[in-house]
């Protein structure tokens, strides 16, 4: 079955599509490749110099590292897998923070030492310094996926369900599944019974079980699914769909050469 | 990129029983759905002993035939290139 | 490094053959360590 894609929404942080003609399996490796393997920047490994603040350093350094970044993952390297022996510039890079209360401290306030990193939101507070009080750090931004822990995670929203279909067989417009359907997917016209989009449809079957004449069916299409899609800003959601088909395409290559050295 | 590493554990003339270092439920599972598609497989399952900490193992029997296991498994891995790179010639265009 | 006393932030010298701790200057017992000078590295998780 040939596949097809149908964008139905899609923002800079958010995309929701409809995929048709993929295996249940391709579609949840599709998922948890976003979640899971789709590698990103962040702060972890933080060098305190001096803290004043009210904030212990570790729960500076779990904030820090909490912050999304925004970076093109293809530029650096997984820590793992680099050449180096403790860390260069393909598997790491820096930011620092130096301030003086009183003053508020956002993430603006980071100095990337990469001008390829950037923050994705420049309004989130890190901590409030108060007269006299001071911090002095230097913070290490590696490469890491969502396996290894949350903040590497590019989809903070990833799911799909299959494309439900409804139908009226039967009806005599009682408006009783009108009343119970909590996502609107039946609405009455002049007093007709109508399906309306049956899209938002959650298949919980209250209208079938409200129907008195048994007249409504709900199908679902095992092939064709409804993507959401949602980043923290660190990935544009189209370059993260675009990225996880390319890994999990180049994993199967590798695979391939690997299996090719085998059989012989 | 690191290069899929596999172990042989066991190797018959239609079976086939390999581990995978460092893969998870993402890849095996999409694998093993892609072996199921071949009316040559007869079992197809891969199993990870201990989350998190143990490699997935896949068992793979064939049916008797001309094509030996480790060439079943390829075409399988064909029919996943095969269609995530149709996927992503879907994509042009529509997503980006 | 030194401890300095909790309530009048006078650094205090700890006389460590007299039995029990006492700020020198006002007298108050609960004193404080300093933080260390050294570069401390701290994992972000």
């Amino acid at each position: 079955m040939a596949i097809e894609i149908n964008v139905i929404e899609l923002t800079e942080r958010y995309a929701k599509f409809i995929i048709s003609g993929l295996t249940p399996a391709s579609a949840n490796a599709l998922r948890r490749c976003m979640i899971n393997e789709v590698p990103r920047m962040a702060i972890d490994e933080v060098n305190f110099y001096e803290n004043t603040s009210v904030l212990f350093d570790e729960q500076l350094a779990l904030r820090l590292g909490l912050i999304p970044l925004r970076a093109d993952p293809g530029l650096y390297v997984l820590e793992d897998e680099c050449t180096c022996e403790d860390g260069c510039s393909l598997c790491q890079s820096t930011a620092s923070i130096s301030a003086e209360g009183p003053i508020k401290i956002y993430s603006s306030d980071l100095v990337m030492g990469d001008e390829n990193i950037s923050v994705a939101d420049d309004n989130i507070l890190i901590v409030d310094l108060k007269d006299g009080q001071k911090l002095l750090l230097n913070a290490i931004i590696k490469l890491g996926t969502g396996e290894m822990h949350a903040k590497w995670q590019n989809a903070v929203v990833c799911g799909y369900k299959n494309i439900p279909h409804v139908s009226i067989t039967d009806c005599n417009d009682c408006g009783r599944c009108v009343d119970v359907c909590p996502r609107d997917v039946f609405k009455c016209v002049d007093g007709r019974v109508m399906i309306g989009d049956d899209i938002n449809c959650s298949c919980c079957n209250l209208c079938v079980e409200a129907c008195e004449l048994d007249g409504i069916v709900i199908e679902e299409d095992p092939e064709a699914f409804l993507f959401k899609l949602e980043t923290d800003g660190g990935m544009t959601a189209s370059a993260l769909i675009v990225y996880a088909v390319r890994m999990l395409r180049d994993k199967a290559v590798r695979l391939k050469s690997v299996l090719e050295r085998f059989s012989h | 990129m690191k290069d899929v590493e596999l172990k042989v554990l066991r190797e018959g003339t239609n079976e086939l029983e390999l581990e995978f270092v460092g893969e998870g439920h993402t890849f095996m599972n999409l694998l093993k759905s892609s072996l199921l598609e071949d009316p040559d497989v007869l079992v197809a399952t891969y199993d990870i002993k201990f989350m998190n900490i143990s490699n997935p193992i896949m068992y793979l029997k064939t049916r008797e035939g001309d094509r030996n296991p480790y060439q079943v498994l390829g075409d399988a891995v064909d029919r996943i290139i095969t269609k995530f790179d149709e996927l992503s010639a879907k994509l042009v265009g529509v997503i980006i | 490094m030194g401890y300095y006393c909790a309530k009048c932030k006078y650094l205090v010298e700890i006389d460590y053959g007299s039995p029990g701790i006492r700020c020198n200057y006002c007298g108050h017992r609960i004193l404080i360590k300093q933080r260390p000078t050294m570069v401390k590295t701290v994992k972000a998780e």
